[in-house]
């Protein structure tokens, strides 16, 4: 390696290393890395940097960029801009082209189907000026990120970007209506509703505004009113983008900036915009949002008097009245309640210092200003009001005052329906969300330095904060006061204070697939896949059985509790498999619908999943059951690795949240070496892939748990998966016979899973080994093929119920015999491949560590130093491997035959794996290793980025 | 027979013949180079197809069908990027030829004072940015020419390259970071 490639090889490990963290953090770490070598550091900070205004530069393939569809040359003054024409019929992505609205300020706005939702949006296409032009596209889709985290019913809604064959198209909601500017050529608008509409663009800017964005651009043809009065205010931050405006505008897309002189001149572009312009940025000056409230001015003025504040022939003279003359305050109805003249007078102030600061101000104006011209103190209407009212009652008018300012001001109960896309950061682990009971805060899991982590997004904020404490969480649930979090770890089920960050352990086992909160502070947890539903007192003490485990039902995951706090939702596996109503003090349930995950929405529907699309369907909270016909909300839901969890959650609120972009399943069995590099992937499991892999002998084939819990073997060099096991009981743990031929597995049947053991090739029936009080799983076959080791768990369905290793002699007389007895949990034995000792996870000390002992009896010596499971040796016996407290997979030398005392060397980390399923589980399998201790065959999760969509003010079908 | 042809050159190729990799190379040249052409000329109305799309395709009609062992089909995936990366630089320079030289659109690039699509330039600058990567670190800047002009997405980079996701996610980031900072300031060279 040359020095320039070796110093390279730091400075980017460095890099990495940094982006890894989060920004506040990289300045510590960068000091700490670098030391005295500034020109590292230097180096380093330049290409965050760099990393930082790259935008998407390169992300699109090449090609992309030189492709684009046929465009039409337009002319607005000297301004040249070249536009995409879109046909109908034209697909965009899942758009489909329907039919052009017009010209939008930006370019040519097309109505569009979305075909995966069957919703009309509205397509604004780029100019070419933007789309072709790499730094300008790069801003853009930084700065649509922004706007589409915009989310005010008075806003039309930014859905994202789309783009294909170098079209770049902005889709947003579509708003059917006249703009207000088309209002106004009709002359004045009526003082009510003129106030309606104000109050209504002020909501919208304030919003905005506390977002740091400024709208630029806002003007009467910006701002639309749909036939239910509902107002809606287009092309926030859109402005810079505009004709040649946009090559010239160099500052940070949210700073202010000067108007360029160019401008100036006398477009067409200009002239629509100047007379809304407040003097600073007619005077070139930087503006701040004090431009959007002179605007709003404008717009009121406008509105009042059908006639523009500031007037001209030319640009110019518009410029020259907006800097120099105050708008004819004579034209204003003489009906307006005074209030209203005074907030115009302060919107309309020429020196932004004397300006109203904030859009608030103008809102609380106009609206106290209504109340006291209905109750009587002002204007000529007033006088007739109150000479109706005279005969009324204090009471009555107060009444009346309330009612009235409330009709005016009242949020619209018609909200409409928004679907705001969330990005988060990569994640492992896209199905775990959770929306708050007030509908206002998102959490999910995703990748904090390396680490599944809780991360939480108030949705009216755009910032996400990382919960400390929460490493390698799964499955979030919200505590109905909204304060706390439930979440499995690995082994433990923990809840955290928001307010503090306290996080305390519930109950010493995870709770695999989700949980429920009580209002009296229980929680229902899910042990395993095949665990009934449990219940943990409040503060963490008892734990009991709230369901049943059967054949019919044979694991309960997802508790969902129904409004009346006594009845619930879960998924059951089993034969009865699917959505169960269950009620608290019950131990059966009943199948009420074919979903693998559901919820309540106080819609009064279930909210489901089903074959990866999400459905609602009315639900008789009286009767209990699903009514009518189930309705798609969205398609392709990300689906956890197991029946029953799915990424979707709904507040008792009303938001619904759900990723998508499912792009098949998560987990893949992979080949790595030893240094965890991949070397090949196997296959995708799916979603009822394997708790526990098991390697042939030869290293051929993989046998699993896959489907509805069968076996199935997996042909390493042909990729064919063929079905082993038929029984519809759930069969589990397969574990190969030293010569390859035979295989030897757990059976659930009825109330225990038992031993049994089928010929490889899958040519004979399968034959029970053992029958025995608790459960019987399948660990290791010794390599002489006498005895099959098994773990005997004592209480089936329970976590971390106490359990033991035997041995089942194959020989004549088949009576097991005891291998580590222990009161706790003794797991995952394997027999070294001489014959003479035996590996397997004790958690004597409260975790398991890994041991290995003379077999069958002996002293155990222990060999992990910092926790341990799932032991595994290399064919000759001299190194063991197994996975460490921090999920490491660790090798050890060890040499046990040649001495009289066991010699064992220390462990040494070889790689973190993102295991698919928590390692410390005492019935999962996550790798197996190959025969020369070079390559491990591990189960995985791969990380997406797909983003999380929160579904507001959700208005069903059915 | 060209099916056949090209099968038993990468399955030669496999079994570490170099030679056969050199007979490869025109064979697909050709191939995606009628293929591209069509698509940038704009006959390709279809708009839908996406340049991994155009490689899969190339790569069906040499070999005939999805039948040879994956690696090989990475090594063709690894060939192709090679190959459209050639095309792009070629139409890339036929476009620019008439214009200013890039040199003032490193700047552009930057300021984005440009009003002129730079995206040739951004294509030769990048092309050539990349050949100073490839001196740093070689395996960096095979990652850029499978995603940037191979078209292919992050997991089939990872798949093509043997290596895991994760380390082409930060590879990209950091080789991306640099490209970037290379293109766009002079603190880019390395002094």
């Amino acid at each position: 390696m040359s020095d320039e490639a070796a110093r390279w090889d730091r400075v980017k490990r460095v890099f990495q290393a940094a982006l890894d963290r989060p920004p506040e953090e990289r300045s510590r770490y960068l000091h700490e890395t670098c030391g005295d070598d500034q020109a590292m550091r230097n180096d380093v900070e330049s290409l965050l940097v760099a990393h930082g205004n790259a935008g998407d530069f390169a992300e699109q393939p090449a090609i992309d960029g030189f492709v684009s569809g046929p465009v039409r040359v337009t002319t607005r003054g000297d301004a040249v801009a070249v536009e995409p024409v879109l046909q109908p019929g034209l697909r965009l992505g899942p758009y489909e082209v329907v039919a052009p609205i017009g010209r939008g300020g930006m370019g040519e706005v097309y109505r569009a189907r979305d075909t995966r939702l069957g919703r009309t949006v509205a397509l604004k296409v780029l100019p070419a000026h933007v789309a072709n032009d790499a730094g300008l596209r790069h801003r853009f889709e930084r700065e649509a990120k922004i706007l589409a985290s915009l989310n005010h019913r008075n806003i039309a809604i930014i859905y994202g970007l789309e783009r294909a064959d170098g079209i770049i198209a902005l889709v947003m909601e579509l708003v059917d209506g006249p703009t207000v500017a088309e209002r106004i050529s009709q002359g004045p608008i009526p003082v009510d509703e003129a106030l309606s509409i104000a109050k209504q663009i002020a909501e919208a800017l304030e919003t905005a505004h506390e977002q740091g964005i400024i709208h630029r651009d806002l003007k009467p043809a910006n701002v639309k009113v749909r036939t239910d009065s509902t107002v809606k205010v287009l092309d926030f931050g859109l402005a810079k983008f505009v004709g040649a405006d946009a090559s010239h505008d160099a500052a940070n897309s949210l700073a202010a900036r000067a108007l360029p002189a160019s401008l100036v001149t006398g477009t067409g572009i200009v002239l629509g915009t100047a007379a809304y312009m407040p003097p600073e940025q007619a005077r070139g000056r930087n503006i701040d949002k004090r431009a959007d409230i002179w605007a709003f001015g404008c717009i009121l003025f406008e509105m009042l008097t059908g006639e523009r504040a500031f007037r001209g022939e030319t640009t110019s003279d518009v410029l020259a009245a907006v800097i120099h003359e105050e708008p004819d305050w004579g034209l204003l109805p003489s009906v307006i309640p005074p209030g209203v003249r005074a907030v115009l007078g302060r919107c309309l102030q020429k020196d932004p210092v004397e300006r109203l600061r904030d859009i608030a101000d103008a809102r609380f104006r106009l609206q106290e200003s209504v109340a006291e011209d209905v109750s009587g103190l002002g204007s000529a209407r007033r006088f007739r009001s109150a000479q109706r009212l005279a005969w009324v009652s204090g009471l009555l008018l107060a009444t009346m005052v309330a009612l009235a300012t409330w009709t005016i001001w009242r949020p619209r109960a018609q909200a409409p329906e928004v679907r705001l896309e969330v990005t988060t950061p990569s994640t492992t682990n896209p199905q775990s969300l959770a929306i708050s009971p007030d509908g206002r805060t998102l959490v999910f899991v995703a990748t904090s330095e390396g680490k599944p982590r809780l991360w939480l997004r108030r949705l009216d904020e755009p910032t996400l904060r990382v919960l400390a404490g929460t490493d390698n969480a799964s499955l979030p649930f919200w505590s109905p006061d909204g304060r706390s979090l439930g979440f499995s770890v690995e082994s433990d089920l923990k809840r955290i204070d928001l307010e503090s960050g306290a996080v305390q352990t519930v109950a010493p086992y995870s709770s695999m697939f989700g949980g429920a909160w009580l209002k009296d502070g229980t929680i229902l947890a899910t042990p395993n896949a095949a665990a009934p539903l449990v219940q943990v007192a409040p503060g963490g003490g008892r734990v009991s059985p709230v369901t049943q485990v059967t054949a019919r039902g044979s694991g309960y995951r997802s508790p969902q509790m129904l409004p009346d706090g006594r009845h619930f939702l879960c998924y059951v596996a089993g034969a009865d498999a699917g959505i169960h109503l269950g009620q608290l003090g019950e131990p059966t349930t009943r199948k009420i619908l074919d979903a693998t995950a559901a919820a309540y929405s106080p819609t009064g529907h279930l909210v489901f999943v089903r074959e990866g699309n999400l459905f609602s369907q009315p639900f008789d909270v009286t009767r209990l059951e699903v009514a009518g016909a189930p309705t798609l909300i969205a398609q392709n839901i990300v689906l956890g690795p197991m029946n029953g969890v799915a990424a979707l959650a709904v507040s008792a609120a009303g938001p619904i949240v759900y990723r998508t972009g499912g792009a098949g399943p998560q987990r893949q069995l992979i080949w790595v070496d030893r240094s965890g590099k991949q070397l090949d992937i196997l296959s995708r499991v799916d979603e009822m892939g394997g708790i526990a892999t098991s390697l042939s002998p030869d290293d051929a084939y993989v046998a699993w748990t896959r489907g509805p819990a069968n076996i199935w073997l997996f042909d390493l060099a042909r990729g064919v998966s063929t079905r082993f096991t038929f029984e519809t009981s759930v069969d589990l743990a397969p574990v190969w016979a030293p010569e390859g031929r035979r295989i030897v597995y757990s059976a659930y049947n009825d109330s225990d899973f038992d031993l049994f053991m089928k010929s490889a090739t899958g040519s004979s029936a399968s034959e029970r080994l053992l029958r025995a009080p608790g459960a019987q799983q399948a660990d290791d076959w010794s390599p002489d093929g006498q005895f099959v080791l098994y773990t005997n768990v004592s209480k089936v369905g329970e976590n971390m119920s106490p359990s033991e290793i035997w041995a089942l002699p194959l020989d004549g007389s088949r009576t097991p015999f005891p291998v580590v007895r222990t009161a706790g949990v003794a797991a995952n034995a394997e027999v070294s491949p001489t014959g003479k000792w035996v590996a397997f996870q004790l958690n004597e000390s409260n975790r398991f560590e890994v041991y290995v002992q003379p077999f069958p009896h002996g002293d155990k010596v222990r060999i992990s130093t910092d926790g341990g499971v799932q032991p595994r040796w290399r064919a000759d016996g001299k190194e063991l491997f197994y996975i460490d407290a921090d999920n490491r997979l660790m090798a050890v030398p060890v040499d046990l035959e040649s001495v009289r005392t066991p010699r064992v060397g220390s462990p040494v980390p070889l790689f973190t794996p993102f295991w698919s399923l928590a390692p410390h589980h005492p019935t999962i399998k996550n790798y197996s290793v190959s025969r020369d201790g070079q390559r491990f065959l591990v189960d995985v999760y791969r990380e997406t980025t797909s983003p999380v969509t929160v579904l507001l003010n959700w208005q069903p079908e059915g | 027979m060209a099916n056949e042809a090209v099968s038993e050159l990468l399955r030669s190729w496999g079994r570490g013949n170099v030679r056969a990799r050199d007979d490869l190379l025109p064979l697909v040249y050709r191939e995606l180079k009628r293929r591209a052409g069509a698509y940038l000329r704009h006959e390709r109305r279809d708009h839908t197809l996406q340049p991994t799309a155009l490689v899969h395709e190339a790569y069906l009609r040499l070999i005939g069908q999805d039948r040879v062992a994956w690696q090989n089909r990475a090594q063709f995936f690894g060939i192709a990027a090679q190959m459209m990366r050639r095309i792009l630089i070629d139409h890339a320079r036929e476009h620019q030829a008439a214009k200013r030289p890039c040199g003032a659109v490193r700047v552009a690039l930057d300021d984005r004072v440009g009003a002129h699509p730079p995206m040739d330039c951004e294509v030769l600058l990048l092309d050539r940015a990349l050949d100073e990567l490839t001196q740093l670190d070689a395996r960096q800047a095979q990652i850029v020419e499978l995603r940037y002009f191979g078209g292919m997405s992050e997991p089939e980079v990872a798949t093509v390259l043997s290596l895991s996701r994760a380390t082409v996610t930060r590879e990209w980031q950091s080789a991306r970071a640099w490209l970037y900072r290379r293109m766009t300031t002079r603190q880019g060279r390395h002094e």
